[in-house]
């Protein structure tokens, strides 16, 4: 007994160094990769800028004292929070009802309605973003068009409302994916179920899938939210120099003023902003739903 | 109580006739079951019945109103799924509740209607869990607590028993058919299963190519098949293509005596029911033949009897009658009385037995 | 023009034809020069008239590193404290050139190490950069819908403008020297209130900031904006797309864009970097990039011909030309940059 116990000890042993052999580069891979320039992000935010040294190594708060003491960071922070709400509440808007037609649709153009909502995706953002330029700009499609109708062009470039419209149709296709896998994953006879007790669609809707889809709609909403507050082509492409988000901001600080100390805390600041509120976000959902 | 009619109902699927003109009349208070293998049109009936699929041509009565033009969620009907189809994030006692609610039942009738149904299945005790922590048996039961919580008009239950274990099946197959009685429901229950059909049914109506093969009691379709396919769908047969000449019917080399006369000649289908054939007999209708196979199964043995070269006949008798296991290579007479024999004609038509 | 040409073609013909016959002398002379630029249309210009004529019949590889100018910055502050750089020519903007000059990250530079300095506009010398081309910062407008077109910056807060002024928002600090000349005389005033006042002033009067530079083209083109303030070798540019558009030097003077290239501390071939600022200043060498470019040539010796000669003519009585003094203006960039974002783009 207690000599066989022994290879069957070693072997579990010996397993566990190979799995650990394996996943020891990966992890340090992640862990440099990750956690090396977040830490040196930090390094950098608590040092103090120089035009000509550029950094001076020190331990000071001032970078964030001068976000946090300033109407007009904190002013851009808020833009920044109010329009990935916008966006995220309207990607989920449009995106529920588009992600439901589509997981439920028996229809042979499925496919083809999924290829439509995918292929966005294969252009880049930046490409897309002159595409609404195109659409919105003086003169462009739609100005052009309501000027011909009511004699009066209709400015949307460099307004917020282009800012959200842009972001919304960038994250969009997450959405929608990432709700349809969601609801996909329901059995349609529960519909049929709440349906044959006597629930029209819209009670059906309210009390069975939408309380089924909330963690994927959750997840969805949270992609949109983090990819919203960090989005900084379709502010700089589609809102102009007069709408500022905290991703211009930051690279702005960065790039033009090379101010390196200051633009790490507006990073710091920016990522911290996104995971508490992502993490009170969680909070809304109640427990027994959490994915 | 509700009388159920199927007026020559129909869907087509563009050039394909999934339900091709079923016609059924359920008085109030039986339990048909629509019985046959997949691709029938039998759960295809039952969704066009629910109202989940639009029916092409017909009509659904429910004592004699129409109920075509009504969504599902206005049928008040009962349904119980394969899948169960219970509402996961929901206790048991609210999934029983849902449909209650959506008919504003006042707060204490409805709570004491879910009670009710909670000890009718026996599930007082798991009123408070989740669907995921219980067992398939008790799943299916709150599924038909749920359902029958409604008072619904007519119950509608898509293979209930096919995802429980053997030995579930009975049980819960036992209080599905022990609370239609009480609460007198027409229902309509679909499986491609024929002992679950035989042990449930009032009615079985066995469906082929999405029309009627034959409808009736269990006796009638196991005594009096109407057509080849019921007589092996139904049971089992040995089924036999040969020539009906002179109170025999020749297949290949072998010549087999039948017990009962007919009055038709030629091509015909001769149906044997192993369980009513025996060795060495003293019944009318015979053939010869060698052993090839015996096995013996405990409540019954089965010998494979070589009739002819390719042609083989099982015989299955109670190992409580008299007679022993045979060897293989015995010579034997397999013996039959006229209730173990059908005959059809050329067209699958049952032939006339002349008294 | 020509004959300068051809004799470079004859002197690579002939670099080419030595090679094979002088291969000791050939690997002697062989080195290589790295040059930080700008991509696209400068690059490819600076290839087919400075280093494939000029360089190469010397021997000189010349590899580009093409990339923006911010980074082109952040590198070299960051490669400060390295013995050896990665770069022996960077081409910079004067203002950032002055930049890393002030932090002491750049080689001075003479007519010892670069003899054709000798010939750069007085206006244009400094110790730090050896001018490449430069541009005049105009009033533009278009003269479809101006008929009297702006003479002075203060004229565009005229009400009849506004909505209709664009500025680039990149620009910001040219513009605040352009509204320091207009309100103090001094171009280096970008923080004197009178300054300010004329830049709220012109906010005041809806005033666009653009993103991008080729978005105020497209502005102009669309009808968005009459006018603005503009480079004149934009202005140009513009003219030969087809888009209605014309220069008006403002009688306060013009500020200049001087672009330049500069030579780090520590580049590892600083004998190379000499010669290819050489090079870019030889004779013609530049005049490529103001027929596709309008940028005016940096040296006095190298006059432009034709159509191109006529555009970048300067109308009578037409001579006040500021350069920054970047020694003030340079420190005062982060203030001025965080005053514009605040006042300006969100005014």
């Amino acid at each position: 007994m207690v000599e066989e116990e022994h290879p069957a000890r070693l072997k579990s042993v010996s397993k566990r160094t190979a799995a650990t052999g394996f996943l020891g580069p990966a992890t340090l891979v992640v862990t440099v990769m990750l956690a090396a320039p977040l830490l040196l992000l930090l390094r950098f935010s608590l040092n103090r800028f120089d035009i000509k040294e550029l950094m001076i190594e020190t331990v000071t708060a001032e970078n964030y004292l001068r976000f946090f003491t300033d109407p007009f960071y904190l002013g851009v922070l808020r833009t920044t929070v109010l329009v990935a709400v916008t966006s995220t509440v309207l990607c989920l808007l449009f995106g529920l009802p588009l992600a439901y037609r589509l997981a439920r649709s028996q229809s042979r153009w499925k496919s083809l309605c999924m290829l439509a909502i995918v292929l966005p995706l294969f252009v880049g953002s930046t490409v897309r973003m002159v595409g609404w330029m195109i659409l919105f700009a003086h003169g462009g499609m739609l100005d052009s068009a309501v000027r011909w109708v009511n004699g009066v062009g209709l400015e949307v470039m460099y307004t917020p409302f282009a800012v959200v419209a842009g972001i919304v149709s960038i994250n969009l296709p997450y959405v929608v994916l990432t709700i349809q896998s969601a609801i996909e994953t329901i059995d349609i006879r529960i519909e049929e179920a709440a349906q044959s007790l006597g629930a029209p669609p819209g009670r059906q809707f309210w009390l069975v899938v939408w309380p089924l889809a909330l963690p994927g709609t959750a997840i969805a909403g949270i992609l949109c939210f983090i990819l919203a507050m960090n989005a900084y082509a379709t502010p700089y492409l589609l809102g102009g120099p007069r709408f500022q988000m905290m991703a211009p901001l930051l690279y702005w600080e960065f790039s033009t003023n090379n101010n390196w100390p200051f633009a790490s805390a507006l990073a710091l600041i920016l990522m911290s902003t996104t995971l508490v509120l992502t993490a009170c976000s969680n909070l809304l959902i109640p427990r027994r739903y959490r994915a | 109580m509700t009388r159920l009619t199927l007026d020559r109902l129909e869907k087509r699927y563009g050039a394909m006739l999934a339900v091709d003109q079923i016609s059924l009349d359920i008085p109030s208070g039986e339990m048909v079951v629509l019985l046959g293998p997949s691709g029938c049109g039998k759960t295809t009936t039952l969704r066009m019945i629910a109202g989940f699929i639009e029916a092409s041509g017909g009509d659904v009565l429910l004592d004699g109103q129409s109920i075509l033009d009504l969504p599902p969620y206005r049928r008040e009907m009962g349904l119980v799924f394969q899948s169960y189809a219970l509402f996961p994030h929901m206790t048991v006692a609210r999934n029983i509740a849902f449909g209650l609610e959506m008919r504003n039942t006042p707060r204490a009738a409805a709570s004491q209607r879910v009670q009710e149904m909670l000890r009718l299945t026996r599930l007082e005790r798991l009123a408070d869990r989740f669907p995921r922590q219980l067992s398939g048996g008790q799943q299916q039961r709150v599924a038909l607590a749920r359902a029958l919580a409604i008072h619904p008009r007519v119950l509608l239950l898509d293979e209930p028993l096919s995802n429980l274990d053997a030995s579930l099946r009975a049980e819960v197959g036992r209080d599905i058919r022990l609370m239609q009685r009480a609460a007198g429901l027409t229902t309509i229950m679909v499986t491609h299963d024929q002992d679950e059909a035989m042990a449930m049914a009032d009615r079985l109506v066995v469906l082929r190519d999405g029309r009627v093969e034959q409808s009736g009691t269990q006796e009638d379709l196991y005594e009096r098949p109407a057509t080849p396919f019921v007589a092996s769908f139904i049971g089992r047969s040995t089924m036999l293509e040969g020539t009906l000449a002179d109170g025999t019917v020749g297949v290949e080399s072998a010549r087999l005596a039948l017990a009962g006369r007919y009055a038709g000649t030629g091509a015909c289908t001769l149906a044997l029911r192993p369980e009513r054939l025996r060795l060495n007999g003293a019944g009318a209708g015979r053939v010869d033949g060698v052993v090839e196979l015996a096995s013996y199964l405990g409540p019954v043995r089965d010998h494979l009897v070589r009739i002819a070269p390719e042609r083989h006949l099982l015989v299955r008798e109670p190992t409580a009658a008299a007679g022993r296991l045979h060897d293989a290579g015995d010579t034997v007479t397999v013996t039959w009385d006229v209730a173990a024999e059908r005959v059809f004609d050329q067209a699958g038509a049952p032939q006339a037995e002349l008294s | 023009m020509t004959d300068l040409r051809s004799i470079s073609r004859r002197a690579m013909l002939a670099g080419a034809s030595a090679l094979p016959f002088a291969p000791g002398l050939a690997r002697a002379e062989e080195q290589q020069v790295v040059i930080a630029t700008w991509g696209g249309d400068y690059a490819n210009l600076l290839r087919d008239n400075v280093e494939v004529p000029v360089l190469t019949p010397q021997g000189i590889k010349v590899v580009q590193d093409i990339g923006d100018e911010d980074p082109r910055v952040a590198k070299a502050l960051a490669q400060r404290r390295l013995p050896r750089g990665t770069d022996d020519v960077l081409c910079l903007q004067a203002v950032r050139a002055h930049e890393l000059g002030d932090a002491g990250l750049l080689e001075p530079l003479d007519a010892t190490k670069v003899p054709n300095l000798a010939h750069v506009l007085p206006d244009l010398r400094n110790t730090f950069y050896a001018p490449h081309i430069f541009s005049q910062q105009v009033l533009v407008y278009n003269p479809n819908t101006v008929k009297n077109p702006p003479k002075r910056l203060t004229d565009l807060l005229d009400p009849k403008y506004k909505g209709k002024v664009g500025v680039g928002d990149i620009n910001y600090m040219y513009v605040m020297m352009a509204c320091a000349l207009a309100a103090t005389g001094d171009v280096n005033k970008v923080e004197a209130p009178a300054t300010r006042e004329l830049a709220m002033k012109l906010n005041a009067n809806g005033l666009r900031l653009y993103p991008s530079t080729d978005s105020i083209g497209a502005g102009l083109k669309s009808g968005e904006i009459d006018v603005g303030l503009m480079w004149k070798a934009r202005v140009v540019m513009w003219q030969n797309a087809g888009i209605p558009v014309a220069a008006s030097f403002q009688e306060e003077g013009t500020v200049l864009y001087i672009s330049g290239m500069v030579v780090p501390k520590n580049a590892p071939n600083k004998a190379g970097a000499y010669r290819y600022l050489n090079a870019m200043l030889e004779r013609g060498s530049q005049s490529r990039f103001a027929e596709r470019m309008g940028y005016q040539p940096t040296v006095d010796n190298s006059p432009l011909e034709g159509k191109v000669a006529e555009q970048l003519s300067l109308p009578a009585g037409v001579s006040k030309f500021f350069t920054p003094d970047y020694g003030i203006t340079g420190p005062l960039q982060s203030s001025v940059s965080e005053w514009w974002k605040k006042n300006i783009q969100h005014g």
